[in-house]
């Protein structure tokens, strides 16, 4: 009875000036999408005097608006906020976006006294006839098993008059009712949507998943069961107000906390003469939105409840937004700080790359292998006597080995390195030397020269740096 | 000093990066309410992040070098660019976040910050080329930037998601960090013609991408390849079409005679004023 009264109300909407003391204020609808941008988070609120009635006279001094991060008593932890921006009631210059979300599941058809599914599709029309040549779109899709898009939100009226004509009881399979799945594939139907955007879903039933009452995968949700806090959580991110029409004996108590929590409204309807210009209705109702611009308060909370209030304190109305930021939630206590300590570990790494492999003065001349191949040792410091370096063969590794060491293999081809009576280091073998893809019996070597030894090469330093 | 070494600056560099960009952040999101509003916090954080990694990645170079000069240029520029592509990158991950993605009900607004990491990868890659104002190494470095700022954002992104706020940003910076200043060397250096690896001296080991249309060396510190020493002797190894050409000027040999405008051949031995150097040509 109580939400019968509530319809009555509501149909007894007429666009009136009134007096903001008796008042009362209903926040509609949150929109943060481009707050990243703009920095403005747009807050919809309808005002009504003690009689039901639109004010629509209210100017920006009128509003208060504060936020606080969500949780058990935002009030306590709300500040008051700049209003920047402004619309008055009725005065939107854009048009609105409407998604009309059908019921097609089994129970909207073969009703006593008529298919449920063809009063639905007559208020749809109807609905469509009030929005008349206005800029205003709208978009219609059904929802059984699956959620299926009829036509996207357009202001050619024409098409969507005609995709409402196409009606036809589903086979069984597609007899479920995925309630709460497409709301959220509405949300994101409406996702790119500029502006004002409204969902009206009109059902007969509670939500009835597929794979919970089947037992079988869903043919596109698989094992997923969405919830009512999905639907919630998909409508309030995007901003979407949803309007509830109910039609029948079965009862889903979640979807009018869903309708309410967008700032919508939710309708039990139980007779077909209580619909005629419901959808009408809303349309009036959305028009005479205020639309406030306010710019947030920074928390750092994954969600910001907001609350308006109309001046003297008279009324006022709380809805929650998503306010993540893209870092994600600031750190507790004092591990910011902490976060300090590696700079230490930052200088740290910087002096060891300053230092990394410096060559240091006063090093043994040496012989290093540039690029080896196989084992064998990857450098060698020369001593007073003869070093012999036997190139490799047919892949086998390049040996660097002082004369007479046990390991000294000397045979054709091999290179002795040793330093002369003036100090020099010099190369010879009987084969030839190539250093600098130079051949010669012998040479004097120059630090950074190259050995060619085999396959492989073979850099002299003379230890100086 | 053979590629793996010279890939350890380019990690070391984007480890101390990405660590310094995460106390940053940890930082201003600490200061969160004192901030006027979203879009300048969003700012704040994506240009100190930016800033940090800019000013640090592109030192590897300079370290490489052991080059003040091409380190403080590399921080100046490297800063620039992190600053205000920090600062876009993070608004587009910001705008996604609150455009596209439900932060109520799922995890999914971690991968928002995506595009940002790319945007700022692309950016911080592209520094070292801009310093040295080659085209060629931009455009290599800006693309490994870009598969870095890819890679490493979604790595980071899974991280955070997996841990808390706090160990998941830092886990992620830091993977970012070394993933963007990695693949950024490691492009520059395959877009190259060959290397020059030092074979004496300070910089002996250290070997460097012939990968810009004409690589300067001398002992300047604007040089390209800055070499231990005052002599004026320079050579310009120049890629002409297919080919890597030298051109000396001064004191220049090419194995162990003295050098005049020649095409390069594959381990080619060049000494600039007692610096010897090995070409090898990419093959």
């Amino acid at each position: 009875m109580r939400k019968i009264t509530m319809l009555f109300i509501f149909a007894a909407i007429f666009f009136s000036a009134g007096t903001v003391g008796a008042d009362e204020i209903t926040l509609s609808g949150v929109d943060s999408r481009m707050t990243a941008v703009t920095g403005i988070v747009n807050l919809y609120a309808i005002v009504t005097d003690n009689s039901g009635r639109i004010v629509d006279s209210l100017k920006a001094e009128d509003f208060t608006v504060m936020d606080a991060p969500a949780g058990e008593n935002p009030g306590d932890l709300a500040e008051t906020r700049e209003i920047v921006s402004f619309t008055s009631s009725g005065e939107r210059r854009e048009g609105i976006t409407f998604m009309m979300l059908i019921d097609d599941s089994g129970s909207m058809y073969g009703n006593p006294g008529g298919d449920r599914a063809a009063l639905a599709r007559r208020e749809a029309r109807n609905f469509l006839d009030s929005l008349g040549n206005s800029m205003d779109k709208a978009g219609l899709a059904l929802f059984g098993t699956r959620y299926r898009v009829l036509a996207g939100p357009r202001t050619d009226r024409a098409s969507l008059y005609e995709r409402l004509g196409l009606s036809a009881p589903p086979e069984p399979e597609e007899a479920y009712t995925e309630l709460f799945a497409s709301m959220v594939e509405a949300s994101d139907s409406l996702r790119n949507e500029k502006g004002r955007r409204i969902l009206i879903l009109f059902s007969d039933g509670e939500n009835y998943p597929y794979f919970q009452r089947s037992g079988e995968k869903h043919p596109e949700y698989s094992e997923k069961t969405f919830a009512a806090d999905d639907a919630l959580a998909a409508l309030q991110k995007e901003g979407i107000t949803l309007y509830a029409v109910r039609f029948g004996p079965r009862r889903d108590e979640d979807l009018a906390h869903i309708a309410l929590s967008t700032g919508g409204l939710f309708f039990d309807v139980n007779a077909e003469e209580e619909l005629s210009g419901l959808y009408s209705l809303i349309r009036e109702r959305v028009q005479a939105e205020y639309r406030l611009g306010y710019s947030p308060g920074l928390t750092g909370a994954r969600e910001t409840s907001v609350m308006v209030e109309l001046s003297g304190g008279s009324s006022s109305a709380v809805l929650n937004y998503p306010s993540g930021l893209v870092f994600g939630e600031p750190s507790r206590g004092n591990q910011a700080l902490l976060s300090l300590l590696v700079i230490p570990f930052v200088l740290l790494i910087l002096f060891i790359l300053s230092r990394l492999w410096r060559k240091k003065p006063g090093e043994p001349a040496s012989l290093e292998r540039l690029r080896p191949v196989g084992g064998g040792n990857l450098t060698v410091a020369l001593e007073s006597g003869k070093t012999l370096i036997s190139p490799g063969i047919a892949g086998a590794a390049t040996t660097m080995t002082p004369a007479g060491s046990k390991t000294d293999v000397q045979g054709g081809g091999t290179l002795i390195v040793e330093k002369d009576k003036d100090g020099r280091w010099s190369i010879s073998s009987d084969e030839g030397v190539v250093v600098n893809n130079r051949k010669s019996e012998s040479t004097v070597l120059e630090n950074g020269d190259v050995i060619k030894a085999g396959e492989e090469l073979i850099v002299f330093d003379n230890g100086e740096s | 000093m053979n590629e793996s070494r010279s890939s350890l600056y380019s990690l070391l560099t984007g480890l101390a990066g990405g660590a310094a960009a995460w106390a940053g952040i940890e930082i201003i999101l600490r200061f969160t309410p004192l901030f006027p509003d979203l879009r300048t916090l969003t700012l704040s954080l994506g240009a100190a992040s930016g800033l940090l990694l800019g000013a640090i990645v592109p030192m590897a170079e300079g370290l490489r070098q052991q080059q003040k000069q091409k380190l403080i240029s590399g921080i100046l520029i490297g800063s620039v660019l992190g600053l205000v592509f920090g600062a876009l990158g993070m608004a587009a991950g910001q705008l996604l976040l609150t455009v596209l993605v439900d932060t109520a009900s799922t995890n999914l607004s971690a991968w928002a910050r995506i595009p940002g990491w790319v945007i700022l990868g692309t950016a911080v890659g592209s520094a070292s080329g801009l310093r040295s104002r080659s085209l060629r190494r931009t455009a290599a470095g800006a693309l490994g930037g870009f598969i870095g700022g890819l890679i490493g954002g979604v790595a980071a992104e899974y991280l955070s998601s997996i841990t808390t706020g706090y160990y998941g940003r830092a886990a992620g910076m830091l993977l970012w960090g070394m993933a963007v200043a990695y693949l950024a060397d490691r492009m520059e250096s395959r877009r190259g013609r060959g290397r020059l690896t030092i074979l004496n001296g300070e910089l002996k080991g250290r070997s460097f991408p012939v990968n810009q249309k004409k690589l300067k060396i001398s002992h300047a510190p604007s040089a390209d390849l800055t070499i231990p020493g005052t002599d004026a002797a320079t050579a310009m190894v120049k890629l002409k079409g297919g080919t890597v050409i030298l051109e000396p000027g001064g004191q220049v040999e090419l194995n162990g005679e003295k050098a005049e405008t020649t095409e390069l051949r594959y381990d080619d031995v060049i000494k600039v004023d007692g610096v010897t150097m090995i070409y090898e040509a990419k093959r």
